[in-house]
C-alpha cells in the first residue's frame, strides 16, 4: 500500500531532526525548506540522512537521486518514487 | 576561486557509520577507498581529511559554476605530499572533477583538520583556523565573520568597521570595504568548536 505523502514527510522529519542546526527553521519547515542552507545541516550529515532514509523506508537511494536531494520536497519525491518501484 | 573547510575531529569521530561500507560507498571513489584502507592506524583521520578536501573544492567549484548538487564522488581526491610536523602535519593534494582540478593544502592539528582548495597555484592565500567558545551555530558563524573582517581590515589598512561580509542570493560570501565590493576572494567555515577562513588576493 502506498504511503501517504504526509506520512513520508513526518517520517522524514524525525530522520533529519538530529542533524538540524537551525531549530527555528525546523519549527517552520515546509516543502521548499533547503536542507543545507535553511536547516544548516552539515553536508557530511546529508549522507547520514540518506542512509537513515534507506533503512526507514526500505529503499535504495542511488547516487543520481542523492545528487538532487537539496530540499524537503526533493527528498520526499525521491523517497516516494523509490517506494513505488 | 578558493574554498575552505574545517572539520572538528572531536565532533566527527563518534559517528558509528564510519565503519559502514554503505557510508564509504556513498562518499568515496574507488581510488579514495583504496587509499583509506591502506591507512590502517589513522583511517578516521584520513576519511575526514578527504572529506575536507571534497568540501573545500566543492565551495570553490560552486563559486565558479554556480550549480548546487550533492555528489561527493564527483570530487576525486589524491594525496600528493604528507609532511609530518611537531605540532601539525601538512598535506598537499589534488581534487579532480570533470571540469576543473583543484590544488589543496591541509593542516592536521591536534583536534581538527583545515583545508583550503584553490585553482591557481600562484594565488596568495591567507588562512586561519581557530578554536571557538560556543557550539551554537549562529554565534559561531558570527565569530568567524568577525575574525575574517579583522584580518581583511589589517590587510587593507582600514578600520574593521569599514569591512563587511555579504552573501549573495546563492549564499556565496563577498567582502566589501567602505561599501565597495573588494578584490578579495573569501571563504568561511566552522564545525564543532573550530572556525576557519581563507582569503585570496585575486578574483580569478
Amino acid at each position: 500500500m502506498e504511503m501517504e505523502r504526509t506520512a513520508v514527510i513526518d517520517r522524514l522529519k524525525t530522520i533529519i531532526e538530529p542533524y538540524v542546526q537551525d531549530k527555528n527553521a525546523f519549527d517552520n519547515i515546509h516543502e521548499e525548506t533547503d536542507l543545507l542552507t535553511d536547516l544548516k545541516i552539515n553536508s557530511a550529515h546529508l549522507v547520514d540522512i540518506i542512509l537513515d532514509a534507506e533503512e526507514a523506508f526500505d529503499i535504495e537511494i542511488d547516487d543520481d537521486s542523492a545528487e538532487r536531494m537539496l530540499t524537503v520536497k526533493d527528498a520526499v519525491e525521491i523517497i516516494s518514487n523509490r517506494m513505488k518501484e | 576561486m578558493i574554498g575552505n573547510d574545517v572539520i572538528s575531529l572531536i565532533t566527527s569521530s563518534h559517528s558509528p557509520k564510519l565503519r559502514c561500507q554503505r557510508f564509504m560507498d556513498k562518499i568515496f571513489t574507488l581510488n579514495e577507498q583504496q587509499f583509506i584502507h591502506s591507512k590502517e592506524a589513522e583511517k578516521e583521520q584520513w576519511i575526514w581529511m578527504i572529506w575536507s578536501m571534497k568540501e573545500s573544492a566543492y565551495k570553490s567549484y560552486y563559486k565558479q559554476f554556480k550549480k548546487r548538487y550533492f555528489a561527493p564522488k564527483m570530487f576525486d581526491c589524491y594525496i600528493n605530499v604528507h609532511q609530518e610536523g611537531d605540532d601539525k602535519d601538512c598535506v598537499l593534494g589534488t581534487v579532480k572533477t570533470l571540469f576543473q582540478d583543484y590544488c589543496t593544502q591541509s593542516y592536521i592539528l591536534e583536534d581538527c583538520i583545515h583545508t583550503v582548495a584553490f585553482v591557481n597555484e600562484r594565488q596568495v592565500i591567507h588562512d586561519y583556523c581557530f578554536p571557538l567558545e560556543t557550539e551554537e551555530y549562529a554565534v559561531q558563524a558570527n565569530s568567524v565573520r568577525l575574525q575574517l573582517c579583522a584580518e581583511l581590515a589589517s590587510l587593507e589598512g582600514c578600520g574593521v568597521e569599514d569591512v563587511q561580509i555579504r552573501k549573495d542570493i546563492r549564499g556565496i560570501p563577498y567582502a566589501y570595504i567602505g561599501g565597495e565590493k573588494a578584490a578579495f576572494d573569501i571563504s568561511l567555515s566552522h564545525h564543532g568548536t573550530f572556525g576557519a577562513y581563507a582569503i585570496s588576493h585575486e578574483l580569478d
